[in-house]
Parts: C-alpha cells; structure tokens; sequence
C-alpha cells in the first residue's frame, strides 16, 4: 500500500518532468497579469426605519411607541423612548389590522396600567425590581397564587372547566397546540446549517386578537442575547417573520381564551 | 446584567395563568424569498446615465446570483415586483413587498462620481417588521463593482444568517488542457462565481495543490520547476515567487498555518514521507511526524493547536489528529474504506475530507473526534475538499470519465453545502481540478 503510493508519486514526479522538457513555450501574452489591489472605501449608513415613508400612508402613521424590549436598568418609560431611538432596533408600527386598538395595547414597560383588551391585572412595575421579591418572582405557581383572581370573567367566553385538569381539556389544549405548530411551522425558514443550531431556541410571545391576528408585534424574549449573539439575532428575526408571515391564525374562536396568549419557542435542534 | 435581562423577560410573560405553548420543530426548508430591487444608475455626466443604469442592473443580478447559488435565499423574480421604483432614498412601500411574499428587500443606487469613480449605496429592509436592518455606502473604482456586489451579497447574507458571507472571495485552482499523455496543468484564479478568470503560472511546469495563505494575497503550491517537485510561494499582488527551502526530498502537500507564518508539508526522504513544519520568517523546518508508514495531508485546526492529517500507519488511509508539536496522535476515522485529504474547517467545528470506497468516491465531513460523520456528495471520483471562509460551503473537483472503465474524461470543479442539498457546477473556461477557496477579501 505505502509503497504503492510511493511508486505513484515517484512515477507521476518522472513522467511530468518528461512533459516538462517537452512543453511547448508559451507566448507573451500568456503570461500571468498580476492582481490590481482595488482601494474600496465603506461606511455604515443612516437607518432609514425612521425616516417619513414616501408618501403618507395612514396605517404607518408615526406611532411612537415604547418596545416590549427590556432593559437592564429600570427606568421611568418617557424617557427610555427618546433613548431608544438613535440605537436600539426601532419601535414596530403595529400591523394594519383594523382589530388592533393601536397604542395601548403593550404594556409592560409603562408606568401605569394602560387600558387593555386583555384587561390581566400587573403589579406596578417598581415593586417588579423589588430585590427581596426575586424569589417570589421566580417561583411563578407563588405569584399566581398572589394574584387577584385570572381575568376569565371580564371575556366573554363559554363556559368550560375552571381548571386544566380534565382529560377533555387537555385534549382541547393539545389539538390547539398542534393547529399552531401546523401553521406557524409551515412558514418558519429555520437556520439551516448553523454552527451549533441547536443552541438558537428562540422563544417568543404573541398576543393575538379574536380573528387570530396579533394584537402587537411579536415579542422576543431573550433580548439580551439578541443584542450580543448575531446567529441569535438572525434565527430570532427569521422566527418573528414566521409569526408574521402566518399570521392571522386560524383557530376556533370558542376557545379563544386559551390561545388569545401563547408562547412559542422555536426549536431548530430537531434539524 | 444576563440575569437581570432573564428576570425582566421572566416578568414579561403572563403571570396570571399558564398561556399556550407551544414548540415549533418542523420548519420549512425551503429558501428564503428575498427580493433584489434594481440598483437605480445615475451619472455625474449626462452622456454616461444610461450605462449607470444598465451596471444598476448588472450589480443587482450579481448580487441575485450570488444569493441564489447559496441555496438558502430565493430572489423573486423582478416581473413579479410591484413597486417598481423602489430605490434607496425612501422607505419601501412594505405592503407591496408583502403582497409578493418577499421577507427581506434590497434597495440600492448606484451613482457616477466626478471623480470617475462610483458611489454605491445599499439597504436591507425586513418587509415584515418593516425596520432597516442593514445600510452600506461604499465607494470605488468603476471596474470594481463585481467585487462591491459581492459584498453587498455578503452584508445580506450575514445579517439574515447570523453568519459571515463568502461572496468577496476567490478561488485559486489548476486548469488542465491538453492530451491525457501531454497535460498542461497551470494555476488560475477566478472570483468565486467564476468571473474575472486569470492564469497565474505559465504552464511550463506543473502546478498542483495551490493553497491560499490566511491573508488571501499568498499562495503556496507545489511547481515541478526545473523537475523537482517542490513547496513554493506566490505573492499574488505582486507575482513573486520563491521555493520554501531547498531541502534534499521532495516536499508537497503544503497548507499555511492559521496565522500565515508557517506552512506544514509533507517531506519524502529515505523513502518515507513524514510531517514537516516550516516558520516562514526563519525558515526553520521541525519534523512534526517520525513513522516508517507515509504521513501526509496535514491540515491545521483554526485555533492552531492540532493538526488533522491521513496516514496509512494502521494499514490503510485513515485520519489522525495531533497536537501541533507533533505530539498525541489520536486516529479519528474508523469507518470502511479510505479517507484523506483531511482539511479543518475554518469555524473550527468540523474535517471535511476525501472518502472512498471500491470504486466510489465522496466529500465527507466529521466532527475533529470522529463523531458525527456524514458524507456529502458521491460520484466516481470526487476529491480534494476546499472550505469557504465561513465554514459553511465545500469546493471540490469531480472526474467524469468517459467510459465505464474510468479512463480520460473531464474534471470540474463543483460545491456543496453543508444540508448536502445544494450542488452546483462552478462554470471554469476548459478542465479544472484542485480548488482552493480564499478567506474573504481583506
């Protein structure tokens, strides 16, 4: 074997150095023309999300809205808006769908509670950064527990069982799990061929209208890994095009309660 | 800071009751539509306008192109666009962009400068959150706007992969022409799609395995110069060359170090080929491999710690990892038949390699343990695995023979990426073998 192949190269050395006597010389012209080193000058140019469109479009009136991005800092709302606005990824024009009451609707970094369709109670957020609450904080069965009774009773809804127990809801709740995955999956272009994609589990949240439509842009919730992580970044946006391109879903209203809140976390390991 | 981030993204979620959740598994593979507008020409010079406009065109289907062969993009085509003056000035009108499904869109100009040169100006929309998520200007000579195209490639590419292009490189490989009994093998250079071809050598000496030098300006190959076979370097800016030390043995297989300051070859001396090292600015040479059987093929690790090579020490071709002192040799590959051509990846997380079997031959890759192997293509001969700078993309060269018996025949150079799913011919005027895939373009 190691002999063969010596021979081989040995062989193949004598052989090429016969056609190389022989060679025909090439011409002038044949001769290698050497690179030109090319000077390219390049710069990063102005973010142009935040320029007025072409001409007015009603539904992209400048809504100026506080992203459900958090922050490390807890900071008063107002001013987090302003800061937000030369770095951060811009704030999401709602949709155009008619069924989404605009502004209001996110919640979570105001200061106040703000008017909802979902009207779910929240504890004010700065006794969220309350220190000696984290453990409370972490342990979510607690929380639940502290909370003042669920919000079932300001929807109109039929009646079902107060508690997920049942056998017939778990199938309900199962059955709804599959419509989704059936319909957001169809539309997710995971990463294929990433460099440890399994790692990109993205988990992402969506509050969603009656018609199946978001009320507000999908939410991503890892967003300190979507700042430093530029793989995660990308899975996270391909997997937010996914609940947008989908969306509105189509699930059956009579168990609108169930989904009108869902999380979604978008597994590429599976790949 | 990371966990606070956790806690506040804890408090985001519904705490009143358990919401739905559901995990996403399945996925859709196809490629991502993504439209390409036109790049809007202008001139500084009246009379220059309306070839402004036509290299608008041009640049947008190079930049198309490039997209396209990557398998995971789907540009839309152009008729199908319903704002049709989309440009870089303005906002796009997402609705439109939506309407045809695109989820990603390029806008660009291109302007004439009074300088001669050109001024291109690119952005990337993502149509459904409507934000900018990338935006370069760049400025160059006006001969040089392949190469801008493939760099606007490159940013789309990278902002909606997470990872880096590939676009703005080059491939450095032989080009055959002549009789199987008289064969002229010379080094060429294209761009990576295959423009802008030049020879580099003359054809008066055979030059096989070129290899690219990390900084993308030097090659190092073996030439049969005055009928020795031995490692030499070529400047490719500046056309220099020169013999990596004039040893007794022949010297081949060489491969630069990640760094560029060393390059590791294979020595035959007393009838035994063995590893060498060789510190390019002191020209010292380190025997990395002492073993009666041949050692050769010897790839670095990114990371330059360890070295993949093929050695027939265990009877026949197998894959060994060393450290890169020569020490710890640890064999890797253990399935049937034979493997070499071992080359590292350079993200680090897999060896691609040559497979074969009887009289069938593949492009594999495994992990740097062994682990996870899998095999790419499959053909009657394919050989001579080459890396794109991210890691993502394998050139390699396929024989087609003319007969069943496997004699003559045509080689070209091919890629496959790594879902296995995406193999292309790369276009090379004539035969062409032993690609070697540049780093991108400083």
């Amino acid at each position: 074997m190691r002999k063969a192949l010596l021979i081989s190269i040995l062989f193949h050395g004598a052989v090429v150095g016969l056609i190389a006597a022989d060679i025909i010389v090439f011409g002038e012209d044949d001769y290698p023309e050497f690179m030109e080193v090319e000077i390219i000058e390049y710069d990063e140019i102005a973010d142009q999300s935040y320029m007025p469109p072409p001409e007015p479009e009603p539904e992209e009136a400048p809504l100026p809205e506080p992203e459900l991005e958090p922050e490390p800092e807890p900071e008063p709302a107002p001013r987090r808006i302003e800061e937000a606005a030369p770095e951060l990824p811009p704030p999401l024009p709602p949709e155009p769908t008619e069924a989404a009451p605009a502004a209001p609707v996110q919640v979570a970094r105001a200061t106040q509670a703000v008017p909802n369709i979902t009207p779910r109670d929240k504890p004010a957020p700065p006794s969220r950064f309350n220190i000696n609450r984290i453990e409370a904080l972490l342990d979510k069965r607690q929380e639940e527990e502290q909370k003042p009774p669920p919000r079932k009773f300001a929807v109109n809804e039929p009646d079902k069982e107060p508690t997920i127990s049942s056998a017939a809801q778990r199938l309900r709740l199962a059955s709804l799990e599959q419509a989704i995955h059936t319909q957001i999956s169809r539309c997710w272009s995971a990463p294929v061929g990433a460099s440890y994609a399994e790692t990109l589990i993205v988990e992402i949240k969506i509050q969603l209208a009656r018609d199946g439509s978001l009320l507000r842009p999908p939410e991503i919730l890892n967003q300190s890994r979507l700042q430093s992580d530029s793989f995660f970044r990308a899975a996270a946006e391909a997997a937010r095009r996914a609940v947008q391109r989908c969306t509105p879903l189509d699930l059956p209203v009579a168990d609108y309660d169930e989904w009108k809140d869902t999380k979604l976390n978008f597994d590429p390991s599976k790949m | 800071m990371m966990a606070l981030a956790a806690l506040i993204a804890m408090l985001s979620m519904t705490p009143s009751r358990a919401l739905i959740e559901v995990d996403i598994t399945q996925f859709n593979v196809d490629p991502l539509p993504v439209a390409i507008s036109l790049f809007h020409g202008s001139s500084f010079l009246a009379d220059r306008e309306q070839d402004m406009v036509s290299l608008g065109e041009d640049f947008a289907q190079v930049v198309s192109d490039d997209l396209r062969r990557s398998g995971l993009f789907r540009p839309l085509p152009r008729n199908a666009y319903i704002q049709r003056d989309a440009s870089a000035d303005e906002r796009p009108r997402f609705a439109d962009w939506r309407a045809i499904n695109a989820q990603a869109l390029v806008v660009g100009g291109i302007e004439l400068l009074a300088d001669g040169r050109i001024d291109v100006t690119f952005r990337l929309w993502d149509v459904f959150a409507q934000q900018q998520i990338a935006g370069v200007r760049f400025q160059t000579t006006e001969g040089n706007w392949r190469q801008i195209a493939h760099r606007v490639a490159d940013a789309v590419y990278e902002r909606l992969t997470g990872e880096s292009g590939y676009f703005d490189t080059r491939i450095v490989y032989v080009a055959e022409s002549g009789p199987p009994t008289n064969r002229v093998k010379r080094l060429a250079i294209m761009d990576q799609d295959g423009a802008n071809h030049q020879f580099l050598t003359d054809g008066l000496f055979l030059s096989l395995t070129p290899r690219f030098s990390p900084t993308a300006q030097e090659i190092t190959y073996l030439s049969y110069y005055d009928n020795r076979p031995r490692v030499y370097l070529y400047n490719v800016d500046t056309g220099r060359q020169e013999v990596l030390g004039d040893f007794d043995g022949m010297t081949f297989a060489p491969r630069f170090s990640p760094d560029g300051k060393k390059v590791v070859m294979s020595m035959i001396s007393g009838g035994n080929s063995d590893i060498f090292l060789m510190d390019l600015p002191t020209r010292k040479v380190r025997q990395l491999t002492k073993h009666p059987d041949i050692d050769t093929g010897p790839s670095f690790s990114p990371d330059g710690k360890y070295i993949v090579f093929e050695s027939d020490r265990s009877g026949s071709q197998q894959l060994y990892v060393m450290q890169a002192n020569g020490s710890e040799v640890k064999r890797i590959s253990f399935g049937k038949g034979r493997y070499k051509t071992p080359v590292w990846s350079p993200r680090g997380d897999l060896i691609a390699f040559t497979h074969s079997r009887g009289r069938r031959y593949s492009i594999g890759v495994m992990r740097p343990d062994g682990s996870h192997e899998r095999m790419l293509t499959e053909s009657f001969l394919d050989e001579g695995p080459t890396w794109s700078p991210n890691g993502r993309v394998l050139m390699f060269f396929r024989q087609t023979p003319f007969n069943q018996a496997g004699t003559g025949g045509t080689y070209s150079i091919w890629s496959i990426d790594l879902t296995g799913r995406n193999e292309r011919q790369i276009p090379t005027d004539g035969d062409a073998s032993d690609p070697a895939w540049s780093p991108l373009i400083p």
